[in-house]
C-alpha cells in the first residue's frame, strides 16, 4: 500500500515537473499510434462492411435457398415464399430464376447470367430498384424488357472496371440481342441500367419472371434460387433450421458462403488488419521503452538515492509504469476524441472511393475500447521492462558508477 | 550498537582485483559520534556504505544490536536503510522534482502513517536544521550548504538510530561546513542520534568522540 502511494507521488511530481517537450511529444507519438490503431483498421472495417451491405442488397439476400440433389429446381416456389416470409426472424423473401447468356449490341457482345424476378417482390429483398443510373426498373408484365448492370451495358463510361468486355454504349431504350444458352434467341428494350458500384453484382442482367415463364412454361412454379432477407441481429443459422422444417430437402447457403471471391477480399482485409494492429502495437511499446530508458538512464543516480533511502524497488518500477499509463490514457482520450470529431466527420464529407462503393469509417466502440486497453497494457509492459532492469543494478553502481 | 568482524571489501575492475578494507573490525555504542578517518583511497566511504547497508562485502560480519545483517535480502536491508538507518551522500543528492519538503517527507511516506504526521515532521526537521522558510524550494533554487542540511533532515525523518554521513562537507565552503557540523552534533546531543561520519580533514576530530583510522583499507592505530 505505501508502495502505491509513493509510486502514485513520485509518477505525478515527474509529470508534473518533469521535462515538458518530452512528456509533449510522448503524447504526441501515442495520439498518432492510436489513431493510427483507429483509422486504418476503421477504414479496411468500413470497406468490409460495404462489400458485404452491396453483397446482401444486391445479390445474395441474407440466405440463399436453393434446390439440392439432382432436382434442378424448387417447386411450389410461391407457397414456400409465403410460408418463408411468414417465420418470425425473416422480412421478406422472393424467388430468382437464371439463365447464361450472350448479350449483343452492335456487334459487341457480352457473358452474362440473366436472373427472372417478380420485380415487386424482388424490390422487398433487394435494393437494385434503388441503383437505376438510366430508365426505370421493371414491372411484373414487362416481357420484351431487359434491366441491365452498367458492367454489362458500358453506358459509355470509359472508367468502368470491365468496360472493355462490355457492350459499351447500351443506353436506355435500345434493342439488344440475347441467346440464352438453351439456344432461345430474344430482342429486348432496355428498360434501365443500374450501378450498384460493386463489379459483381453489375455483370448482371434481369427480365420479369413473366417472360422467363413464356420462355420456359415447365418452370411455371419453380425457382433456381429463393432468397431471404432476415430481421436485424437474428441468427441466420436458426432461419435455416426454420425453413429446413417447413420443406426439408434443400440446400442453403448464408450471403458469406454466397461472397465467393469478394469473401478471400474480406478475409484479407481482417489479416491487414491485424498486422497493422500489432505493428501500433510495437510501435507504441518502442515509443514507451525509449521514453523510460532515457529517463532511466538520465536518472539513474537518483534512482540509486531513491534506493538508498529506503524507497522499495517496486515502488519505483510502478512510478514508472503509472507515468506509462497516464501518457497513453492522455494520448487515448486526445486521439479518440479527435477521430469521432474530426477524422470521421471530415472523410464523411469527403469519402474514400473503393471500386465497390464509397467507404465510411465506422466508429465501433467495443474495437476502440479493446484496443485502449491493449494500448494501455503495451504501454505499462513497456515501462516495466527498462525499470525492472534498472531497480536489478546494484546501488553502489546506481550512485557511483560512471 | 554496531559490531564489525573482519570486514573485507574486494572489487573487481576488469581482472584486476583492488583491495578496499581488509580485515576491519570495530564496535560503535549508542550515543557515539565516531569519526572515520584516513587520505584518500583509504576505504573511509566503502567502510561506511558497508555500515550503511548500501553495499554487500565480500567476506566479514556486521552486526546491529547483536543481528547478523551481512547476508540479509535486498527487501529486509532496504526496510533496515528506511526504518533504522539515515545516510547523507558526500555529494547533494535530493530528488531534483521535489521539493525540500517533499524530499524530507519521502522517506516518512514509504514508512507509512498518516500524511498529515510525515508532512508536520518534516516540517520540524527543516526547522531544526534551518531550513523552514526554505522548504517549498527545489534543490537547484538552494545552495551547497542548504541542500546538504535537507539531506540531514531527510535521514532523520524515520528518527534512526544512527546517521551515517560520507563527508558531509566535502563540497561546502568553511561556513556552511560549520553549520552541517553543528547540526549533526546538535542532533546527537538533544536527539541522542548515534553518528558515524566520514573525513580526511584532521579539524573534523574535534566533532566525535571515536575514531577509527584507515590506510590503504586496513585499520590502523593513528591518522597517519
Amino acid at each position: 500500500m505505501n508502495s502505491l502511494k509513493v509510486a502514485t507521488f513520485l509518477a505525478i511530481k515527474s509529470i508534473a515537473r518533469g521535462n515538458v517537450r518530452v512528456l509533449v511529444l510522448t503524447i504526441l507519438m501515442l495520439i498518432l499510434v492510436y489513431l493510427n490503431l483507429l483509422f486504418t483498421p476503421a477504414l479496411l472495417d468500413g470497406a468490409v462492411e460495404t462489400v458485404n451491405n452491396k453483397t446482401i442488397n444486391t445479390m445474395s439476400g441474407d440466405v440463399v435457398v436453393q434446390a439440392a440433389g439432382e432436382v434442378p429446381a424448387i417447386g411450389n416456389v410461391s407457397e414456400l415464399v409465403s410460408q418463408i416470409e411468414s417465420l418470425n426472424g425473416v422480412s421478406a423473401a422472393c424467388a430468382r430464376n437464371s439463365l447464361g447468356a450472350d448479350i449483343s449490341y452492335e456487334g459487341e457482345r457480352a457473358t452474362t447470367v440473366v436472373y427472372a424476378i417478380d420485380p415487386d417482390q424482388d424490390s422487398k429483398v433487394f435494393q437494385i430498384s434503388q441503383n437505376i443510373i438510366e430508365g426505370s426498373y421493371l414491372a411484373p408484365e414487362d416481357t420484351d424488357q431487359i434491366l441491365l448492370g452498367v458492367q454489362i451495358a458500358g453506358n459509355d463510361r470509359k472508367d468502368l472496371a470491365l468496360y472493355s468486355s462490355s457492350l459499351k454504349s447500351v443506353h436506355v431504350g435500345d434493342r439488344v440481342s440475347v441467346s440464352y444458352v438453351g439456344g432461345v434467341q430474344k430482342q429486348y428494350t432496355v428498360k434501365g441500367i443500374f450501378y450498384t458500384e460493386l463489379t459483381q453484382g453489375d455483370l448482371r442482367a434481369y427480365i420479369s419472371e413473366k417472360e422467363f415463364v413464356t420462355m420456359n412454361p415447365l418452370m411455371t412454379g419453380k425457382a433456381s434460387f429463393i432468397h431471404v432477407k432476415t430481421k436485424d441481429n437474428v441468427k441466420l443459422e436458426s432461419v435455416i433450421e426454420e425453413i429446413k422444417g417447413i420443406r426439408p430437402g434443400l440446400k442453403f447457403q448464408t450471403w458469406e458462403d454466397f461472397e465467393g471471391f469478394l469473401r478471400s477480399m474480406t478475409d484479407s482485409f481482417k489479416q491487414i488488419i491485424v498486422i497493422l494492429r500489432a505493428t501500433a502495437f510495437i510501435v507504441a511499446a518502442i515509443t514507451i521503452f525509449i521514453v523510460t530508458y532515457v529517463d532511466l538512464v538520465n536518472k539513474r543516480r537518483q534512482i540509486g538515492i531513491q534506493r538508498a533511502i529506503g524507497i522499495t524497488g517496486a515502488s519505483i518500477i510502478l512510478s514508472y509504469i503509472f507515468r506509462a499509463i497516464v501518457y497513453a490514457i492522455v494520448g487515448i482520450l486526445a486521439a479518440a476524441l479527435i477521430f469521432k470529431y474530426a477524422v470521421v466527420p471530415v472523410e464523411a464529407h469527403y469519402p474514400f472511393h473503393f471500386p465497390f462503393g464509397d467507404v465510411f469509417l465506422p466508429v465501433n466502440i467495443p474495437y476502440l475500447i479493446s484496443s485502449a486497453l491493449i494500448l494501455c497494457g503495451v504501454t505499462a509492459v513497456s515501462a516495466f521492462i527498462p525499470a525492472f532492469r534498472m531497480i536489478r543494478i546494484k546501488i553502489i553502481d546506481a550512485i557511483w558508477a560512471s | 550498537m554496531i559490531n564489525v568482524k573482519k570486514l573485507t571489501r574486494i572489487y573487481k575492475l576488469g581482472n584486476v582485483e583492488v583491495k578496499a578494507l581488509v580485515d576491519v573490525s570495530l564496535g560503535i555504542e549508542t550515543g557515539d559520534v565516531t569519526c572515520i578517518m584516513g587520505k584518500s583511497g583509504s576505504g573511509k566511504s566503502t567502510l561506511l556504505r558497508q555500515l550503511g547497508l548500501i553495499d554487500r562485502p565480500t567476506s566479514g560480519q556486521i552486526f546491529l544490536d547483536g543481528d547478523d545483517v551481512t547476508r540479509l535480502s535486498d527487501g529486509a536491508r532496504s526496510r533496515l536503510r528506511l526504518t533504522y538507518l539515515g545516510y547523507i551522500f558526500q555529494e547533494f543528492a535530493l530528488l531534483a522534482e521535489l521539493t525540500a519538503h517533499e524530499n524530507v517527507y519521502l522517506p516518512g511516506m514509504m514508512l507509512g502513517g498518516k500524511a498529515a504526521d510525515y508532512r508536520n515532521r518534516a516540517e520540524e526537521l527543516l526547522e531544526i536544521v534551518g531550513l523552514k522558510e526554505r522548504m517549498h524550494h527545489k534543490p537547484k533554487e538552494l545552495s551547497g550548504g542548504e541542500q546538504q542540511r535537507v539531506a540531514i533532515a531527510r535521514a532523520l525523518i524515520n528518527n534512526p538510530r544512527v546517521l551515517f554521513a560520507d563527508e558531509p562537507c566535502a563540497n561546502l565552503d568553511t561556513i556552511s561546513s560549520e553549520r552541517v557540523m553543528g547540526t549533526l552534533v546538535k542532533l546527537n546531543k538533544e536527539l541522542g542520534v548515534t553518528i558515524v561520519f566520514v573525513s580526511h580533514d584532521p579539524d573534523d576530530k574535534k566533532y566525535a568522540n571515536r575514531f577509527i583510522f584507515l590506510k590503504d583499507g586496513r585499520q590502523v592505530p593513528e591518522y597517519i
